[in-house]
């Protein structure tokens, strides 16, 4: 028979037991107790981070300015298609180190895909970003004692990503801003400029979205 | 000897949950105001629906699809969506573009997107095409994995 003493004790476990239980559960559900794997860069279970510009802010950026581009009908504009784009300037006004590239790169790829433009990787601000293509057109030149018919950018794409950082008690807010502007070489004008805004808002890092 | 309650750490966590509950998740529902009789004759799209999750099924609902052609040569798709309750709530989604022969165009950027619709709120989600072989489209919807 169980006396009072030991259901007391049995109260006082369960009593110490039970938040500690309920911890762990919360504990792991949260943290997911998970060992490395691969998710879909592009799908909705990477991590996201509020001091970070994460892959998932690049591909939606990327995205929603190539959708913009497209919709604009600026690119069936220029006289000879396809048309060709150089890339100018991205400017890091943020508070983090970035690679452009995360942004112009997927810009590039897509409407070199849409058939509208073509990239030129000899003709870049501060110099080929192929340089071996340039050497060898310029020998071509040499060879044959004329110049090559390059086709020269119609297009420039440059732009500006700053930041925009808030809190309120804890929780801490982090606004990534995409500026681009796309300008006709013959007349100096941005034919198209656009901005994509990318809000994140929290306590601290998660995964999924 | 002072009885002790097994059901005291529940209370406080349900307490707890109310309050999270309480001001955390305020309700602020949308309402919409528009023309009683559109002027615009959007071309609509006859769409077929495969619906795996029933919950996302009763939380929104798919108003319209239609489709235009940008500038004659890619095609655009538009998705009107609701949200059919009181709260706000998150999605994600995908467009996917095929070729005339049925093939899936794959480009550098086909990332899915977050969306976040407040309580009664009508959305409209696009997507273009990333070239003009595409014909068919494909609207992948999910509720956020969070």
């Amino acid at each position: 028979m169980e006396t009072k003493s030991n259901r007391n004790s049995t109260r006082f476990l369960l009593r110490l037991l039970t938040p500690f239980g309920l911890g762990l559960l919360v504990l792991t559900a949260s943290t997911g107790c998970r060992s490395a794997g691969y998710v879909d860069p592009g799908g909705p279970r990477t991590i996201v981070t509020l001091d970070d510009i994460n892959i998932q802010d690049w591909n939606e950026a990327a995205d929603r300015m190539i959708d913009s581009l497209l919709i604009s009908g600026v690119l069936d504009r220029a006289p000879e298609q396809p048309s060709v784009m150089a890339v100018s300037r991205i400017v890091n006004n943020t508070s983090i180190q970035v690679d452009t590239n995360m942004l112009t790169g997927k810009i590039r790829r897509d409407l070199n895909q849409s058939g509208k433009v073509l990239t030129t990787t000899t003709i870049g601000l501060g110099g080929a970003e192929d340089p071996l293509a340039e050497d060898e057109r310029m020998y071509q030149e040499f060879l044959e004692d004329r110049p090559t018919e390059q086709r020269r950018p119609y297009f420039t794409l440059s732009g500006r990503i700053m930041e925009d950082q808030v809190r309120a008690g804890r929780t801490r807010q982090t606004t990534y801003i995409f500026q681009l502007a796309m300008t006709e070489v013959s007349s100096g004008l941005a034919v198209w400029e656009d901005e994509v805004q990318i809000t994140k808002q929290g306590t601290r890092s998660a995964i999924g979205w | 000897m002072k009885r002790i309650s097994l059901l005291r750490p529940l209370a406080v966590a349900f307490a707890g949950a109310l309050l999270l509950f309480a001001t955390g998740c305020r309700t602020s529902s949308v309402d919409t105001i528009q023309r009683a009789e559109p002027r615009a004759q959007p071309t609509v799209v006859e769409d077929e629906r495969i619906a795996t999750d029933r919950s996302l099924g009763r939380i929104v609902e798919v108003r319209s699809v239609n489709e235009a052609m940008v500038n004659n040569d890619l095609l655009r798709v538009q998705v009107e969506l609701r949200n059919t309750r009181r709260a706000l709530q998150r999605f994600n989604y995908q467009f996917e573009w095929f070729d005339e022969e049925g093939m899936l165009i794959q480009q550098a950027t086909t990332p899915w997107r977050a969306l976040q619709v407040e309580g009664g709120e009508i959305v409209t989600i696009s997507g273009v095409a990333p070239n003009s072989r595409v014909v068919d489209f494909r609207l992948k919807l999910m509720t956020s994995v969070r």
